[in-house]
């Protein structure tokens, strides 16, 4: 039942890892969930990048609807970037009390994020994977024409 | 259902697992693809690990998202296990390991593993892209089919470069400045930005940023800076080495907003900082 947490650093296996560790505070056998803070915390910490920091994912547009489709029911409609930045900063730290705290309804809504935030992640990878095996000109040709 | 998706499941991984340990039973020239085996392996085994205990926890949401886990890595593990394989195979140029692996050290942060393997697709790949697990390598592919050809040498320097760009962030640190002239074109010109991308709508910012023409916007301005910096890396070893001129070399076409590229100064500046590195 140990945190695995320092083993994984990219956000897929760590939003996995929070939601096991939740599951585990919500029925009684661990005191708290560290693996959420380290899911946050790679959420919010820009990486390493060429001479300087990098993009965190949470100013990296390409993100954004990776989080708006995370959010589910809780999605409030957003006129600018900043606006959905607040809005996904508060309900991170919201959540990250409520958990620290025990609130169950918190602790639930934290588990189905990181659920529901890995499902997009792991959709987003597969677009990846499909975009480089079938490439633009493989989807363009037209087999019967050369006939 | 959730008892035969873990049982499932739990098969996939013992299926996966037994895959790369009959790898494992190969003759490797170089290191790097045992160890990239040996790194797999160990990841399936995690996600073993994880499936007992959402499953002991009776957790069958997180059952259910594993089990998905499970099945994409596989999807994406598979190919690059063919391409482990073939880095084994004789007619592979072992010659280009060492002159490429001293590139490699030269150029990426970290002890990078290199894989030189061979491909049966015409365009050649770097793999890092999509696999998180497999950081620290850079897996070289090279087409088979153009295996007659000298100028496949300087290609693997551009595949090279690809590996750079994933490797140093150089995406996410340039979407930053990207992001920013988006922001600030808009501002200034909006009746031009909208003849270029017409389902941007400020009010509905969002969803303004899903749509296809603005997510083109992006992959336009971060790919081509990308693939001159793919294409420019190989060159400039390569001419300082006087080998040849990579025959891939090629000028990024305008951009959306002109010509040569969205950030002259930015690709100017990325691209020094790579040569300084390769002249010391």
């Amino acid at each position: 039942m140990s945190s695995e947490s320092s083993d994984f650093a990219n956000p897929i296996d760590l939003s996995i890892e929070a939601a096991i560790e939740l599951e585990e505070l919500k029925q009684g056998l661990r005191p708290r969930a560290p693996a959420l803070e380290a899911f946050f915390d790679s959420i919010r910490t820009p990486g390493p990048a060429f001479e300087g920091k990098s993009l965190r994912m949470l100013d990296d547009v390409r993100a954004y609807t990776v989080f708006r489709d995370s959010l589910g029911a809780g999605a409030r409609p957003a006129h600018t970037l900043k606006e959905f930045r607040d809005f996904i900063e508060t309900y991170l730290s919201k959540l990250e009390t409520g958990v620290s705290k025990g609130v169950q309804k918190d602790i639930e809504e934290a588990k189905r994020f990181c659920l529901s935030f890995n499902t997009q992640l792991m959709a987003k990878k597969m677009t990846e994977l499909y975009d480089r095996r079938e490439r633009d000109e493989s989807r363009t040709f037209d087999h019967e024409s050369i006939l | 259902m959730t008892m035969s998706l873990y049982y499932n499941s739990n098969l996939k991984i013992k299926n996966i697992c037994r895959t790369i340990e009959v790898l494992l039973d190969s003759d490797f020239p170089h290191g790097s693809g045992r160890k990239a085996l040996i790194k797999l392996n160990e990841v399936f085994s995690q996600l073993g690990l994880k499936l007992s205990r959402a499953h002991r926890l009776n957790d069958n949401d997180t059952v259910q998202q594993i089990s998905n886990n499970i099945t994409i890595k596989i999807y994406q593990v598979l190919p690059i296990l063919g391409f482990i394989l073939r880095s084994t195979n004789v007619r592979n140029a072992f010659e280009l390991v060492d002159p490429l692996q001293t590139i490699a050290d030269a150029t990426l942060q970290g002890r990078p593993e290199l894989l030189l393997s061979s491909e049966w697709d015409y365009v050649p790949f770097a793999y890092p892209q999509s696999l998180d697990d497999l950081k620290s390598f850079v897996l070289i592919g090279l087409p088979a089919t153009e295996a007659s050809s000298a100028l496949l040498i300087p290609l693997a320097g551009h595949e090279l470069g690809h590996a750079v760009w994933a490797n140093r962030g150089i995406g996410g640190a340039a979407h930053v400045s990207i992001q920013q002239v988006c922001e600030e074109l808009y501002s200034k010109k909006p009746e031009d930005f909208k003849r270029h991308f017409p389902e941007y709508d400020p009010k509905d910012i969002i969803k303004s940023y899903c749509q296809r023409q603005y997510h083109n916007l992006l992959s336009t301005a971060c790919f081509k800076p990308r693939n001159y910096f793919a294409t420019c890396l190989p060159m400039r070893y390569l001419e300082k080495h006087m080998f040849m001129h990579s025959h891939t070399f090629s000028h990024p076409e305008p951009g959306p907003f002109g010509d040569p590229s969205i950030h002259p100064m930015l690709l100017a500046s990325l691209l020094s900082g790579t040569s300084q590195r390769l002249r010391a």
